[in-house]
């Protein structure tokens, strides 16, 4: 009875696995795959690597979206950790709680909508479309993931140690800079992480908001795969995740450190 | 700015949130080195007067004055009052070491003097072999002592206290609420603490005020407020108490003597004290009497006495707490001399009588 139970959960813990984890595995295979049919496996090779370095269209559009994940990663770990402060530690002010739903509405927005408002004020403000509008709408979405990151932290830690440090002579300002964002610094780190991986593998927003020469890697394999699946593809993504992997890797271990540290 | 201000002055204060008044009507002095101590239920509004002082909240009304000049628009920071927070708000990211430098720090004073200051601090608070660890790693009575010797460690001119020393064991506590005393007699600093024991109130303290309800029921030097509490709900909060039922046989004007009769000793003559408030004939009135004043002897009946029987001992090392039922049904509570109180027994009819000059009568 308790066998069966076990065996149970574990194929479906298995089969939840397969299902989400198959196709990338898939993916990766093939990206070594000698043959250029995607579904047919020739034997072993890293042609199609060799091949990305050539295709100077598909490495242009990764640095593009390198560029733009860590500059508006960057705008919106600043803004976000701004907005989480007002919010977790200015008591009430006026327009709190529409402040706090406005931060929020990126979250649940549909990116269409947000991608095509954000197209209509660039074009009404005659923005010329590049890598700057790409910027911008990917850090007016990742503000309010780093905030509500940020605000979580925050919020489990005793209001009053701020208090206390103005006590013991620190101004606000070095209350806020020697004591809430050196408690806040693992979440503003980790809302960073998150802004950058969602900005890289935006392909909706970035579609809007892009123009001639800024076209990001998810636009370029979107519009290659259009054309036909071909393994080169395969290879890029691959590159991706092993990107997003170590990222998140380097995220983890610097955490796991800092706690052996103390 | 004049000698004779206070410290400090609470003149009139009040303090609302939402519905609930959590300071009302408050006055209070602190002199020039004074240790004052702050009694009173939870939720009577301790914290929050202590949170007005530093600066934490602002009144609604009423001003609070330091040296005779008001501080309402000073914030927190440039005010020269420290305050140990109850919930003790450690900085988690720091270790020992650094959450007591933090305050001489923010004062730019030199490295050499904060590394001597802070071992000072850390060997008055214990706390030399933990001075490497942070607050997560600490147990709650030695966060309670590193969030004392933060709060120390700046000398402030006064320093607010509230519950410094709740979670310490009781050798820790008397050992730390001497070195208070050391501290304060050598460095001349006012101290406003807030205790639940009123032991250590009374051990520590030159004045004690007994809030009740955001106001203070009665305030004095620890001593008095102790001997002679003002009110009933005063002398029944501070330590134990008898309160004996008894009415006003004449009308006398407030300091005069006034007969009055016990309800429980009934036959017994009238017994004459003065009350604080003018009293009228057949007002009821409580004499307030401590249970080491109260007399317990056996059986004899004399003259002045409350006959009862024993429902209960307890024996205190060198006294007995004999409880004794009186006829009324009212349980009085006496401290019988160890070798008195070693022969009695349960459910044996005894006779307490007191002095009257240990007695107090309470109109209210
Ligand atoms: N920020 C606040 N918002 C609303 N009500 C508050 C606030 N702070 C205190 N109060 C209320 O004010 C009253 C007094 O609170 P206070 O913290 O001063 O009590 P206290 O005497 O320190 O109690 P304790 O001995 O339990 O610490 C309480 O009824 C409390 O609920
Ligand atoms: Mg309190």
């Amino acid at each position: 009875m308790t066998r069966g139970r076990g065996f149970f959960r574990w194929s479906v813990l298995v089969a939840g696995f397969v299902f989400l984890y198959a196709p990338i595995a898939l993916l990766v295979i093939y990206s070594f795959n000698a043959s250029r049919l995607v579904t047919v496996w020739g034997g072993f090779s890293p042609r199609w690597y060799i091949a990305l370095l050539d295709d100077r269209q598909m490495v242009d559009a990764a640095f593009i979206s390198l560029r733009v994940a860590f500059v508006s990663a960057l705008f919106a770990t600043a803004l976000g950790t701004c907005a989480a402060i007002a919010l977790a530690r200015l008591g009430s002010f006026r327009g709190r709680a529409l402040f706090a739903a406005m931060v929020m509405a990126p979250l649940v927005m549909p990116e269409v909508i947000m991608g095509l408002s954000l197209l209509l004020l660039f074009v009404a403000l005659d923005a010329p479309r590049g890598f700057w509008t790409i910027v911008l709408a990917h850090a007016t979405m990742g503000m309010c993931f780093v905030a509500v990151v940020v605000r979580e932290r925050l919020e489990g830690v005793d209001r009053s140690i701020e208090e206390a440090a103005m006590d013991l002579g620190a101004s606000p300002a070095q209350a806020l800079l020697r004591v809430t964002l050196p408690i806040a610094m693992p979440s503003i780190l980790a809302g960073y992480v998150l802004a950058f991986t969602l900005s890289l593998d935006d392909f909706v927003i970035a579609s809007f908001t892009s123009g001639p020469g800024s076209t990001t890697l998810p636009m370029r394999v979107y519009s290659q795969a259009r054309l036909g699946v071909s393994p080169e593809i395969n290879a890029i993504s691959t590159v991706m995740i092993g990107f997003v992997a170590a990222l998140l890797c380097v995220h983890a271990l610097a955490r796991a450190s800092r706690r052996a540290r103390d | 700015m004049s000698s004779s201000d206070p410290l400090i002055r609470v003149d009139s204060v009040r303090k609302r949130f939402g519905g609930v008044t959590a300071v009302d009507d408050l006055s209070l002095d602190i002199g020039h080195g004074e240790f004052f101590a702050l009694l009173g239920p939870s939720g009577c509004g301790k914290t929050t007067l202590m949170r007005m002082i530093a600066g934490f909240e602002t009144p609604d009304e009423g001003r609070i004055l330091l040296d005779g000049e008001d501080i309402a628009a000073t914030p927190p920071h440039r005010r020269p009052v420290n305050m140990m927070f109850q919930s003790y708000a450690l900085f988690p990211h720091m270790n020992v070491e650094r959450n007591i430098a933090f305050g001489l720090e923010r004062e730019r004073m030199p490295r050499a003097d904060i590394a001597a200051r802070v071992d000072e601090m850390l060997r008055l608070t214990q706390l030399e072999p933990l001075r490497r660890r942070r607050p997560d790693q600490l147990s709650g009575g030695q966060r309670q002592r590193v969030a004392l010797a933060r709060a120390l460690a700046k000398r402030p001119r006064l320093l607010l206290l509230d519950e410094p020393l709740a979670a310490l064991d009781r050798k820790l506590r008397e050992e730390t609420q001497f070195e208070l005393m050391e501290i304060r007699r050598g460095l001349g600093m006012s101290f406003m603490l807030v205790t639940h024991d009123q032991n250590e109130a009374m051990a520590m303290a030159d004045r004690i005020a007994v809030m009740r309800e955001g106001r203070i029921e009665q305030m004095g030097p620890a001593r008095e407020v102790y001997r002679m509490p003002a009110t009933r709900w005063a002398a029944g909060f501070i330590g134990e108490i008898n309160l004996f039922e008894a009415i006003a046989l004449r009308d006398a004007s407030a300091g005069q003597a006034c007969d009055m009769r016990l309800r429980d000793a009934p036959e017994a003559a009238p017994i004459s004290l003065t009350c604080d408030a003018p009293l009228r004939a057949g007002q009821e009135v409580a004499v307030a009497v401590r249970p080491e004043n109260l007399a317990l002897r056996r059986g004899a009946p004399g003259a002045a006495c409350l006959r009862g029987d024993v429902v209960e001992l307890a024996f205190r090392g060198d006294t007995t707490l004999a409880r004794v039922r009186l006829p009324s049904g009212f349980v009085a509570r006496a401290n019988a001399p160890g070798a008195g109180g070693e022969s009695l027994t349960r459910g044996e009819a005894v006779c307490l009588s007191f002095d009257v000059a240990a007695a107090r009568v309470l109109a209210s």
